[in-house]
């Protein structure tokens, strides 16, 4: 198929999910990980790295536009994945991809140590505090990897940026903050700080994270609802962002080793491992009282959320985390992309059915990435499972 | 004493325990009745395609065809729950959910003692409220351990007995007062359906006798703590091969092994 082949993809695309989506309500439960999965999205997301000339990774690819220009923010968490994946394959092709990321990510590191918003401009918009987060955690897998100090010079300048962009009361909001708003899910920018505390032996690090990380936690409701979770004023958290926060929140605890992130993790885990069970799937979205607030699936979410549950499995040993990790990279998984045609062959849409409201008609680098973590974790949580 | 059996899926209630539970209750000269959710013929076809698949035809056409490799595939003749009480003349009460309005007139109506489940949806608190004497249940677990769903399949994942506890209904899943509890020893040739089997022989049993205390007033309850328990969901097909794979390579802890004593049963 040539460039431009994507519009001839999207009303075969479009039918599948309409059909799919309406034989037994959205997100039709579908067991079992197709052989390949891992690599397939391996390979996608190394495509996306191609596609843009190896700077970054191509931010998504569109059915409407084709492939995107390079991404920073999840340019930067894509590199772990790559780095995980060449460690258990000893394909030195992923370190490659991952090596050149973070060297791009460093040369349109903001002058201030940010990461910009959006895409790379002539002209870059304002620094923003989770994306430089996320861009952190890359350049430090790269530092853990192969030591590489330009990696960690880089990340003590994004550090840097956090800590003096940080409000009073541990939140990023105003000019470096997406909308202006504080949000919970930038736990896993304290994660990211807390890496780099390590990396860096540097305290302030680690006490601007335990900040955020405080501020995050008067966020939980008792019912393990988080406020300031929703990515836009006015809209309903995401299992995107809601999950962002119980990562940011569990990896914390396994850094501080403070049972009260643990647990904040476990309360909200709890309430959507319920509601998997009992909706057979999770919606995008949910309100302060856990009803769904969203007719479509928000794949990323469905990954990510695996994932969390995984990480909590191998954490705490409870078997019904695992139970509901495998159920969630099932159903991620059985959306993935598996055709023929390489931009098709391997990545995940934003949302089921494909023009859910989540980066509708097209496949983010970030779910694809998501998709892959949590594909690796199940096979680390079966293993030990035995 | 009035009571009234609560399940589901009418036409396709053929699990035999619940015929012989029926049996013995009016034995034992009790009123019963019998009340079901999800009566609709397209309630069963949309769950038999959801929880069965294509077994659901692959069964009918066995049932229709006279060759004996289609007769070892089809359903086994049985008669369901429903066809054996009106033949007896025992009242079938047929709903579409116990949540309806209707549902909770009709049991009114009924002026049960007390009302037993045996395979039935989530009982609405409204419907609760109702029989005298409350509501019991049988768990295919040891409670308060194991609450939820594939609890049998979570005990031998975990290494623990397994067993049925008969236990109050209340507004939480599995948390009432546990009435009485049986372990259930686990032998070399077990499998899944002959546990679920043996279960149920020991639900029927368990029942019968809590109906007898309940109507002597004899019974003893034991209340459960939230935290003394745990909510188990469906398994996953993975976690099932596995456990599947503990009973037949004889690893689970339990097999051959008596089990514990807990609240018996008498028998």
């Amino acid at each position: 198929m040539r460039a431009g082949s994507q519009l001839a993809a999207l009303p075969l695309i479009a039918v599948r999910d309409a059909a799919a989506s309406s034989i037994a309500g959205i997100g039709a439960p579908r067991y079992g990980v197709r052989p390949g999965a891992l690599q397939a999205a391996m390979d996608w997301l190394c495509l996306s790295h191609e596609a843009t000339g190896r700077r970054g990774s191509s931010m998504a690819f569109s059915l409407i536009f084709g492939w995107r220009p390079a991404y920073p923010e999840t340019t930067g968490y894509i590199i772990g994945t790559l780095l995980a994946h060449a460690g258990r394959t000893g394909d030195e092709r992923y370190v490659d991809h991952a090596r050149t990321m973070g060297d791009w990510e460093i040369k349109v590191q903001s002058d201030d140590g940010g990461t910009m918003g959006g895409f790379v401009r002539p002209r870059p918009g304002p620094s923003i505090a989770f994306n430089t987060g996320m861009v952190l955690h890359g350049w430090l897998d790269l530092y853990e990897s192969l030591g590489h100090e330009r990696f960690l010079d880089a990340g003590r300048r994004a550090g840097d940026f956090l800590v003096r962009t940080q409000d009073f009361d541990g939140a990023w909001r105003g000019t470096h903050a997406h909308r202006g708003i504080a949000h919970a899910y930038k736990a896993r920018v304290a994660w990211a700080l807390l890496r780099l505390a390590e990396s860096a032996s540097e305290n302030r690090y680690r006490d601007a994270a335990a900040r955020n990380l405080e501020w995050v936690l008067e966020r939980q409701r008792p019912n393990g609802w988080f406020e300031c979770c929703e990515f836009e004023p006015g809209a309903l958290p995401n299992t995107h962002g809601i999950a962002y926060t119980l990562r940011g929140l569990l990896e914390s605890h396994e850094l501080l080793g403070d049972p009260r992130f643990l647990g904040a993790a476990l309360l909200s885990s709890e309430v959507l491992m319920r509601k998997l069970e009992v909706l057979g799937t999770l919606p995008a979205t949910f309100d302060s009282t856990w009803a769904p607030g969203a007719g479509y699936v928000c794949l990323t979410g469905m990954a990510q959320l695996g994932g969390v549950w995984l990480r909590l499995y191998q954490l705490t040993g409870d078997a019904r985390l695992l139970n509901a990790g495998l159920k969630a990279v099932d159903q991620a998984a059985a959306h993935q992309e598996r055709r023929r045609w390489k931009p098709l062959a391997g990545p995940l849409p934003g949302s089921f059915p494909i023009w859910g409201r989540y980066a509708p008609l097209q496949y983010p680098n970030w779910a694809t990435k998501f998709l892959a973590d949590a594909l690796m974790l199940r096979d680390d949580c079966l293993a030990q499972a035995t | 004493m009035r009571i009234v059996l609560v399940s589901r899926y009418p036409r396709a209630d053929f699990p035999s325990w619940k015929r012989d539970l029926a049996a013995r209750l009016l034995e034992m000269e009790v009123e019963l009745g019998v009340l079901y959710s999800r009566a609709p013929l397209t309630d069963h076809l949309r769950a038999a395609m959801g929880e069965v698949g294509l077994d659901v035809v692959r069964g009918y056409r066995g049932r229709r065809s006279s060759s004996p490799a289609a007769a070892s595939r089809a359903v086994p003749e049985r008669r369901s729950l429903a066809a054996w009480a009106r033949r007896r003349g025992i009242p079938v009460m047929l709903h579409r959910g116990l949540g309806d309005p209707d549902c909770a007139d009709a049991l009114r109506a009924f002026r049960p003692d007390l009302v037993v489940l045996a395979g039935a949806d989530i009982v609405p608190a409204a419907l609760l409220g109702i029989p005298a004497a409350g509501s019991i249940n049988p768990h295919y677990g040891l409670l308060p351990k194991y609450r939820g769903m594939n609890v049998t399949e979570w005990s031998i994942h975990h290494d623990d007995p397994v067993g049925v506890t008969i236990h109050d209904v209340s507004p939480g899943i599995d948390t009432g007062d546990i009435l009485l509890q049986e372990a259930v020893r686990v032998e070399a040739a077990d499998t899944l359906p002959t546990l679920r089997r043996k279960h149920q022989d020991a639900a029927a049993r368990l029942l019968v006798d809590a109906v007898a205390r309940i109507r002597s007033g004899t019974i003893e309850r034991r209340g459960q703590a939230d935290d003394q328990g745990r909510q188990y969901y469906r398994m996953h097909p993975l976690l099932l091969e596995r456990v599947e794979r503990k009973l037949r390579d004889g690893s689970y802890r339990w097999i051959g092994e008596e089990p514990p004593e807990l609240m018996r049963g008498a028998t």
